[in-house]
């Protein structure tokens, strides 16, 4: 079965973001749910396949389909590889429908991290803290390793001591979130910054600053995949499907390898590239996970776009800003406008191939990588959208 | 989580104490006697840590438990800044790093007088065992 371009993303859409309260999460799913429909020009009775991904709020789950009013769906999943689900989800559908066993297939994502009163630290940081595990991750704990900031952290520092990496550089690629950020209404932070502002923001765990790291959003993304076939004749230029893949590397702390700077996207990217009939080279930009700047820089590398350690100098001088030679995270990625897991990268890529991008709009996109990444580099799942199906 | 007493002045929030469990009690008792036990695959003769219910390089479900010399060098290092856990609170800034054991697993450690120190990858580290609660001991590292 070759899948290039027989599938489609034909809409999408994307609630109010950020410190939003008192919405559930089922709420904010339905909403992005029916904005996907809506911008797709379809109508929730076209729906026959339903694909959830829930973040913390577990309140997101299977019964999402019932809140919805949705009968006999011919495919329903909820599916969780931490970041690298919005592409897993993609992929899923896609397979599901070039099968014949479904045909409109929405994927959502919704979360409510957030609560009145308490830090956006908090959500995450504070996750294990209130819940220790026994055996080897109560370890950590005892240790002082909290969040997922600290293993990012050693991974980040594992770049700097392998290959002079700079914190500068880092800040390079926060520094070009923020100025696309700036052209986004949606985004959560828009005030421009510069190097400078990133090196003067307090560490969280050195190397890793205040602006290496994403935001925490409430809301909700969701996508419609459909057929090729369809897709041409609904309201919006289709974001056709033409290349996907995962890596997964296992675990983390094997002998003999470099896990924190060489993860799953290389393998993903050989996979997805292959069935697309393109490389790195064809890719006019790339919408990236960017749980942390460290994450872009090394995501980079693995798919080719520069060699390995060469990820520092590749995003200096706004290469990856507005007006830059690779244009990456346009609407100002996690980093800059919201945090909606693998949803962030996939929503802003669907933006831009169906020309919705405002102020921030690139022209005559014919090819965009997006990626999606879980755990500590774990978890690796990407797509190739492209304006034509061939 | 060690909970702090309610009320008193001198209230003081414990560190978390590790909680051995099935695949982890032979560690933990290892650290209690001083001894830093990682798994050995007994098919390729492999080490691993974590604990693991077969070997990843040959899948034998076959393994020992011994005893890992000590000596180890760092792969990577942080210091933690955001207050995560009150335990931790009056010891932020505080070090942590990833160090390779001679035999070849990686693991996540604290480390101990290192203050005077610029921790750098490679540096030589060796094993030491600290008293964390009544019986519990915890492995950590310090420059060898």
């Amino acid at each position: 079965m070759n899948l290039k371009g027989k599938c489609a993303i034909a809409g999408v859409g994307i609630t109010a973001m950020g410190k939003i309260y008192g919405r559930s999460v089922t709420g904010f799913a339905t909403e992005a749910i029916d904005l996907a429909l809506e911008n797709a020009g379809l109508t929730i009775d076209d729906l026959d396949g339903l694909l959830i991904n829930a973040g913390l709020d577990t309140g997101l789950n299977l019964s999402l389909q019932n809140t919805m009013g949705l009968r006999d769906l011919r495919l329903l999943n909820h599916m969780n590889a931490f970041g690298s689900t919005a592409a897993a989800m993609v992929q899923f559908a896609s397979l599901a429908i070039e099968a014949g066993m479904a045909r409109t297939v929405a994927c959502v994502f919704a979360d409510t991290p957030l609560k009145e009163g308490s830090s956006a630290g908090a959500a995450y940081g504070g996750r294990g803290i209130a819940n220790v595990p026994g055996g080897y991750a109560s370890l950590l704990h005892a240790h002082g390793y909290f969040g997922a900031n600290t293993g990012y952290a050693f991974a980040a520092r594992r770049h700097m001591e392998l290959y002079g990496t700079t914190s500068e550089q880092f800040g390079e690629i926060a520094v070009s979130s923020r100025a696309w950020a700036v052209m986004n209404e949606r985004a959560q932070m828009r005030e421009p910054i510069t190097v400078e502002d990133h090196q003067n923001s307090r560490f969280i765990v050195e190397p890793l600053h205040l602006l290496d790291c994403c935001l925490v959003s409430n809301g909700g993304v969701a996508v419609i995949v459909t057929s090729a076939e369809q897709a041409r004749d609904l309201r919006q230029q289709p974001a056709y499907i033409l290349g996907m893949g995962q890596g997964h590397p296992g675990d983390a702390l094997r002998a003999g390898r470099e896990p924190m700077v060489e993860t799953g996207a290389r393998m993903a990217g050989e996979t997805a590239f292959r069935m697309a009939g393109i490389g790195p080279q064809d890719i006019q930009a790339c919408e990236m996970y960017d749980c942390y700047t460290y994450t872009v820089l090394v995501t980079l590398e693995d798919y080719g776009f520069c060699k390995k350690g060469e990820g520092g100098a590749f995003v200096e001088q706004g290469r990856l800003g507005p007006g830059g030679d690779l244009p990456v995270n346009t609407g100002g990625g996690q980093l800059s406008s919201y945090y909606m897991w693998g949803m962030t990268p996939l929503s802003e890529a669907v933006l831009q191939m169906q020309g919705n991008a405002g102020e921030r709009q690139l022209p005559d996109l014919r090819y965009m990588l997006v990626t999606g990444n879980g755990g500590i580099l774990s978890y690796h799942g990407c797509v190739i959208l492209g304006s034509e199906p061939s | 989580m060690s909970a702090s007493t309610p009320g008193g002045d001198a209230e003081k929030i414990s560190k978390p104490v590790p909680v051995p469990d099935e695949s982890s009690r032979e560690f933990f008792e290892g650290a209690r006697q001083g001894r830093l036990m990682i798994q050995r695959c007994l098919a390729c003769k492999n080490y691993r840590f974590l604990a693991r219910a077969r070997c990843d390089v040959c899948r034998s479900p076959e393994f020992a438990w011994e005893a890992a010399s000590g000596k180890a060098s760092i792969v990577s290092y942080v210091t933690m800044h955001q207050r995560y856990h009150a335990g931790f609170f009056d010891e932020l800034p505080y070090p942590l790093a990833v160090v390779e054991l001679e035999e070849g697993p990686r693991l996540v450690t604290s480390l101990v007088g290192v203050e005077e120190v610029t921790l750098k990858a490679g540096m030589p580290m060796k094993v030491v065992f600290r008293e964390v609660d009544e019986g519990v001991f915890l492995p950590k590292f310090t420059p060898a």
